[in-house]
């Protein structure tokens, strides 16, 4: 577990480079919106929030991550959530980190933060956030730093670590010698904070959506709008944390504490707030649609058919589909019989789909009229015949899933990320480019600066997230060893008693 | 009661004769008289009786002038507790358009309270808020506290 902390290869040094590289043009990008003002992104009067503020609610739902898998597991005495919950600990905190400051890039003028204390007016949701998500932020380095203590005394003793790290080691360790008073000290600050930790998680991501519904706006002033960002958050945080273990447990050889078993409980959680976060989305549609106030029904026509209608069945096969299908793969063994199928064997299916998907995504975004005159094909059947082969596709590859659950849970888990960032986008930017006066709809289109920022942010976190990696243990070790230490003593016991 | 003048060939003028208030369901009753400017009676001219609201009129009855030139409406309310009617003539080819208008107060309506939710939070709401708050980091520092005695345990003496 320790050897990440001891050798870096030249992998992890490429990577970085790599991050820095990003996080440098997002940086330039910035410095150039900071001189010429938010005229360099997409931004405009009508629309005036974009990328920035989808990645801002991105982030700070998949910060919920921490909360979920450490405090409620912890709170709940669920043994198996041991080896996770530094990992998902350390994703709330680099998300918040990473997630909160895009509400200062989202600004022209980010010095004029600071009027939010000096003027702050306690009936505005902005200031319900920043106090919240400040609470958060404060609560989340609490708690990730409190475990972590009698690891950090471990690495303070370890003398194969530099000298200069053992004295941050040394500092941060507080004088832990593990006694039993020191342990009593420690587990009263952890239960505290796992308690604490919870509903501050909640009414953050409440008071994010509020920002929203709060408003007037067709799309965003809705009753649900608070437990349907909570679901989605801790949607995409469960998604998360899977993703995160999926690249450690290969990269770092973690396969004895991350196990399958692991992967199969998140997995099963991860299938529970997808169908959850389905039910959701399903009830806020057909409640607005079948109001059929007209505000409403553009928007919904707009989402459904209209300008945002890709970004919108995109997000909903892609988060929504595709990720219940991957979890349930495991799970099914009818699908071992697809293999039988002449057709669907992965190589001729995956190819046959690979084709034609392309020439669909050519045939929709580039010639699809005149594809359509000439040869007659009309655009949305070659889009369905797109779907279907697709669809073959993935039923292929689903007894080699089946085999490789991890692979599936976390294939799933990846998919769940891509589609939560753009359900984010459609919830922020349509309410936005819809008119609320009889004009016509805003355009916005991000320019390369709020690209760049974009994949700067990402790169941060995942900068941050490698880096902590190298300076901390990724697991738990102390709270593994006692779950070890406890299971022999129960199995030494029922050995005696028989 | 108020009278209005007509501007066409033979201007005529309404006088409407209507009680000022009544209870819930009791019976309104407006007599109208239409004359010419001169005081002459106009017999036989279709009169309109129309409720008055903020988005428009709603015609709510109809009526024909005698040989006096009077013609009486009824109506009973039921749901409002202040109505402007309006008594209307359009006009013919002989004399000119005319109206009036009254206002009739219904008492016994239950009128529910003006409720106006202020955005600023009462003193009160400000102390729960700040009180949750407050506990909230409370336990941070608790929590934090705890640090604190992991480390006393290591200093000399102890």
């Amino acid at each position: 577990m320790l050897r990440p902390l001891q050798h870096t290869g030249w992998g992890f040094w490429l990577l970085v480079g790599a991050l820095l590289a990003v996080i440098a043009l997002g940086g330039y990008a910035y410095l150039i919106q900071l001189r010429v003002g938010l005229g360099a992104t997409g931004l405009n009067n009508q629309v005036s929030w974009g990328l920035y503020i989808t990645n801002f609610v991105f982030f700070i739902g998949v910060s919920h991550a921490g909360t979920l898998i450490s405090a409620i597991l912890r709170v709940t005495g669920a043994e198996w959530r041991r080896p996770i919950t530094r990992m998902a600990e350390a994703i709330t905190v680099f998300a918040l980190l990473v997630g909160a400051p895009m509400v200062l890039v989202d600004m022209g003028r980010p010095d004029r933060i600071l009027n939010v204390f000096r003027f702050g007016r306690l009936q505005s949701p902005i200031l319900w956030d920043v106090i919240s998500i400040t609470t958060y932020m404060a609560g989340s380095f609490l708690y990730l730093y409190l475990p972590m203590i009698p690891d950090l005394a471990q690495l303070r003793d370890t003398p194969a670590l530099p000298a200069w790290k053992r004295a941050i080691y040394r500092v941060l360790a507080a004088g832990w010698r593990g006694t039993s008073r020191q342990h009593t000290a420690l587990e009263q600050g952890i239960a505290a904070m796992a308690i604490v930790i919870i509903p501050v998680a909640i009414s953050v991501h409440t008071v994010v959506s509020w920002i929203f519904g709060m408003t007037l706006r067709a799309g965003w002033h809705s009753t649900i709008f608070g437990p349907y960002f909570v679901i989605g958050a801790i949607f995409s945080g469960i998604a998360a944390i899977i993703t995160a273990m999926g690249v450690f447990r290969h990269v770092y050889r973690l396969e004895r504490f991350l196990t399958a078993d692991h992967f199969q409980k998140l997995g099963y959680l991860l299938l529970t707030f997808n169908f959850l976060y389905l039910y959701f989305t399903i009830s806020e549609y057909l409640t607005i649609g079948y109001g059929a106030e007209i505000k409403d029904v553009t928007l919904i026509h707009a989402l459904f058919y209209g300008a945002f209608s890709r970004m919108f069945w995109l997000m909903a096969i892609v988060g929504l589909i595709l990720p219940a299908v991957l979890t349930l793969i495991p799970h099914l063994p009818v699908v071992d019989r697809l293999e039988r199928v002449p057709l669907l064997r992965p190589v001729p299916a995956a190819t046959a789909a690979l084709l034609v998907g392309l020439a669909a995504v050519v045939l929709h975004f580039r010639g699809a009229v005149q594809a359509s005159a000439t040869w007659g094909i009309s655009r949305d059947m070659v889009l369905a015949v797109a779907i279907v082969l697709a669809a073959m596709a993935v039923l292929s590859f689903g007894p080699v899933l089946r085999r490789r659950p991890v692979t599936a849970i976390v294939l799933a888990s990846v998919f769940v990320n891509i589609g939560m960032w753009l359900k984010r986008y459609i919830i922020v930017v349509p309410s936005m480019a819809m008119p609320l006066t009889r004009t016509e709809w805003a355009t916005y289109q991000p320019t390369w600066v709020e690209w760049s920022i974009t994949a700067a942010a990402f790169a941060t976190f995942i900068l941050l997230y490698a880096l902590f990696a190298k300076f901390f243990p990724l697991i738990s070790l102390w709270e593994v060893r006692e779950a070890r230490a406890s299971a022999s003593s129960v199995a030494r016991g029922q050995e005696v008693a028989t | 009661m108020c009278a209005a003048s007509a501007q066409a060939a033979t201007p005529t003028r309404l006088v409407l004769t209507a009680p000022s208030s009544v209870a819930l369901g009791e019976e309104i009753f407006l007599e109208a008289r239409l004359t010419t400017n001169g005081g002459q009676p106009v017999a036989g001219a279709g009169l309109e009786l129309r409720q008055v609201g903020a988005v428009g009129e709603r015609v709510m009855a109809q009526a024909t002038t005698d040989a006096e030139g009077r013609a009486s409406f009824g109506h009973r309310e039921y749901s409002v507790s202040a109505l402007t009617l309006r008594v209307a003539f359009h006009g013919s080819p002989s004399y000119g358009p005319s109206r009036a208008d009254t206002l009739v107060a219904i008492s016994g309506v239950e009128v529910a309270p003006t409720l106006v939710m202020s955005h600023a939070p009462s003193p009160l709401v400000k102390g729960i808020l700040f009180s949750l708050l407050g506990s909230i980091w409370l336990t941070y520092v608790y929590a934090a506290s705890r640090v604190a005695l992991v480390a006393r345990d290591t200093w000399p003496g102890r």
